[in-house]
């Protein structure tokens, strides 16, 4: 049985006209000690899934849905199990880490904190593994560094006590939603490395969000790509980069530069509002493989496998497609060719 | 002929350290040499705080110089005064990384890109919302949003409003400061694409500042790379990713994630063998940038070095020649 799973989840914000879904039908699954990506633009819905896991949502917004971690419904929990489950068996960093520490508390309250607060261990003993976990997380001289306050430290200091504070309980999940954005391409590097190593050590499932193809192709075992609020395609990370079939994930491996000298082939347009969604397929207005069909029904995410048996391209099946997944209508011919 | 052309440049900015000691010396910029020809792009890279803006904000003028030149066209803008500091303001432009914060967000897009129209008297009054719609439309932006406001625009169309803007004065320069690392990956190929037609169509000029190491070898001619304030290596972009010599370039080029889309098993086994040295080479050279208040003694880039050897801690290696470009490095 996997670890995580979103079913049928909607996410909407209230306001003064009814309610807006930012996030609609999401549906994956997150196994044991993987790391599942999770790409897409800004405001595709990634963070707001994210924070749904954490029972985090911002006070205008409510989900719908199952979300099942071993055997729960976290939607359905109440306030008090929700609040002994974060921190201790799903936990999350963020973005900034500048922003996501306490300014006025020195770093190693922070992570004791933590320990105090879901293992009933005394403050000493806390210390102690505090400074284990500085150890682990790759801080010079730890023993100094419990005393000190954030600002003292670099941003690549910070997202390792981020990171420490996390693994604090050992959680069998941890939300890391885009970690290295703020951080330099060499620390970035450091810092996915040691998260991978840590993952591996204490058999943590990551839900791993970002925008870098590239740090998904090097970290990640499987990805879901979303556009607007909706999962579009979902596959294993060497399928999904060898045997693209949702337009929009097409689009983004060709904005990438690669040759000099050739014109990148962009996406047209821009990402609409939540509220002026096209009818039919949400990506149809920006998508050049787009026929009159498409505006009709927004098509489901189902496997490739399927799509091509409806179809007369069986040929294209590959042992793969069966947990490959796409949105899109014209999911089973080949579009496109490297 | 270089057109634009940077000469042992330093700025140092005090810092104070407490009351009654000395203020002590943060060495931004270290003395650097660049040169940037006619309708060419010199890409600057370099981890956040080594000084690239620093260097931008130094040849727009927008900042005093410690000591050191910057030459346009021959001339040293540090010495320019009226009349030929506004023909310098008005041949060198800038677009800033954060399109949220560099428009106005009280002026209208056409008060916006008529601004520098009408101090530069570019065009006749009357003329000026025809000039105004003439560049928004080469920036792939329609009319109907003359009296329309900032924040009614997504990041990319922000950041083609602030290009129309910098291309009202048909500059001969543009310094892009991180045009693209606040845009989403296909807004940046839009912009990028946009950048490309532009220096394609009116022969501009770029320095381009970026960390995205892929944009800038899909865009640049030249490269330097920075390090503390200084220039490590600078080189032809495509001899510098085909084989970089500074211990740092190197790390730099192999800390950024790649793609690679493997057609059989045999690829996928050499990504797998690429990606292990990769982590041993950064096992080795690990750490983060140290503070520039106090620099390291001898090369600055030694604590981090998986290659240092004998004089690295004690002498500071000078930019040399060495196969066709310039690094500063012992090893060479």
């Amino acid at each position: 049985m996997s670890l995580l799973t979103l079913r049928s989840l909607d996410i909407s914000f209230r306001s003064t006209n009814g309610s807006i879904k930012v996030v609609s039908d999401l549906n994956l699954e997150i196994e044991e000690a993987e790391v599942f990506g999770l790409v897409g633009e800004s405001g595709c819905g990634k963070t707001l899934t994210a924070l749904s896991i954490m029972g985090i949502l911002p006070q205008n917004a409510f989900a719908e849905g199952e979300i099942i971690f071993k055997g729960n419904n976290l939607l359905t929990l109440d306030r008090e199990s929700m609040r002994k489950l974060r921190g201790k068996e799903l936990s999350m960093i963020f973005q900034e880490p500048a922003t996501s520490l306490n300014p006025v508390l020195t770093v190693g309250y922070q992570v004791a904190e933590v320990l105090t607060t879901h293992m009933g261990i005394s403050k000493k003993e806390a210390i102690n593994t505090t400074i284990e976990l500085l150890k682990a997380v790759k801080i010079p001289s730890p023993e100094i560094r419990i005393k000190e306050y954030p600002h003292q430290l670099s941003g690549g200091m910070k997202q390792r006590v981020m990171i420490a504070m996390s693994i604090a309980c050992k959680p069998s999940l941890l939300i890391a939603d885009e970690p290295t954005t703020a951080l330099d391409v060499t620390i970035q590097a450091q810092i996915l490395e040691l998260l991978q190593r840590l993952r591996e050590d204490m058999k943590m499932a990551v839900l791993l969000i970002t925008h870098d193809l590239g740090i998904i192709a090097e970290n990640a075992q499987r990805v879901g790509i979303m556009y607007a609020g909706r999962l579009m395609e979902l596959a294993d990370v060497s399928e999904l980069f060898n045997n693209p079939r949702h337009p929009y994930t097409i689009g983004l491996l060709e904005s990438l530069p690669e040759e000099k000298g050739t014109p990148l082939k962009p996406i047209p347009g821009f990402v609409p509002e939540p509220d002026r969604l096209p009818p039919g397929c949400k990506f149809s207005d920006r998508c050049r493989f787009a026929i009159p069909q498409c505006k009709e029904k927004e098509p489901e995410l189902i496997p490739l496998s399927i799509a091509s048996n409806n179809s007369n391209h069986s040929s294209l099946i590959t042992h793969h497609s069966s947990l490959h997944f796409v949105r899109c209508i014209r999911a089973s011919e080949k579009l496109w060719h490297f | 002929m270089a057109l634009l052309k940077v000469d042992s440049l330093k700025k140092y900015f005090p810092v104070k350290k407490g009351f009654m000691t000395a203020p002590a010396l943060v060495k931004a910029v270290d003395g650097i040499d660049l040169s940037i020809d006619e309708d060419r792009v010199f890409a600057l890279v370099g981890e956040s705080g080594c000084g690239k803006s620093t260097v931008a904000r130094l040849i727009l003028r927008l900042l005093p110089p410690t000591s050191g030149k910057v030459l346009f066209q021959d001339k040293n803008v540090f010495e320019l005064s009226g009349d030929n500091l506004k023909a310098f303001r008005k041949s060198v432009q800038i677009i800033f990384q954060d399109p949220f914060a560099s428009l106005n967000p009280r002026k209208s897009i056409l008060d916006t890109i008529a601004e520098p129209l009408r101090i530069h008297r570019i065009v006749e009054k009357k003329k000026i919302k025809e000039k105004v719609l003439e560049l928004l439309n080469k920036v792939g932006l329609g009319s109907d949003i003359l009296n329309r406001y900032p924040h009614e625009f997504s990041g990319g169309q922000r950041q083609r409003i602030c290009i129309a803007r910098a291309l009202a004065v048909s500059p001969k320069v543009i310094v892009a400061d991180e045009p693209l690392s606040a845009l989403d990956v296909s807004i940046q190929a839009q912009i990028l694409n946009l950048l490309q037609e532009l220096k394609r169509e009116y022969k501009i000029s770029f320095l381009f500042i970026s960390h995205a190491l892929n944009i800038v070898n899909y865009f640049s001619d030249a490269i330097g790379v920075m390090y503390l304030g200084k220039i490590v290596e600078h080189a032809k972009t495509e001899d510098l990713f085909r084989k970089p010599f500074h211990p740092y370039t190197e790390i730099l080029l192999s800390s950024a994630p790649t793609i690679k889309v493997q057609s059989d098993e045999l690829e996928i086994r050499s990504k797998n063998v690429k990606l292990r040295t990769r982590n041993l080479k950064l096992k080795n050279g690990l750490g983060e940038v140290p503070s520039p208040i106090d620099i390291p003694p001898g090369c600055p880039f030694h604590p981090r070095c998986p290659k240092r050897f004998e004089p690295c801690d004690k002498v500071i290696p000078v930019l040399k020649e060495s196969g066709g470009r310039l690094v500063s490095c012992h090893l060479y």
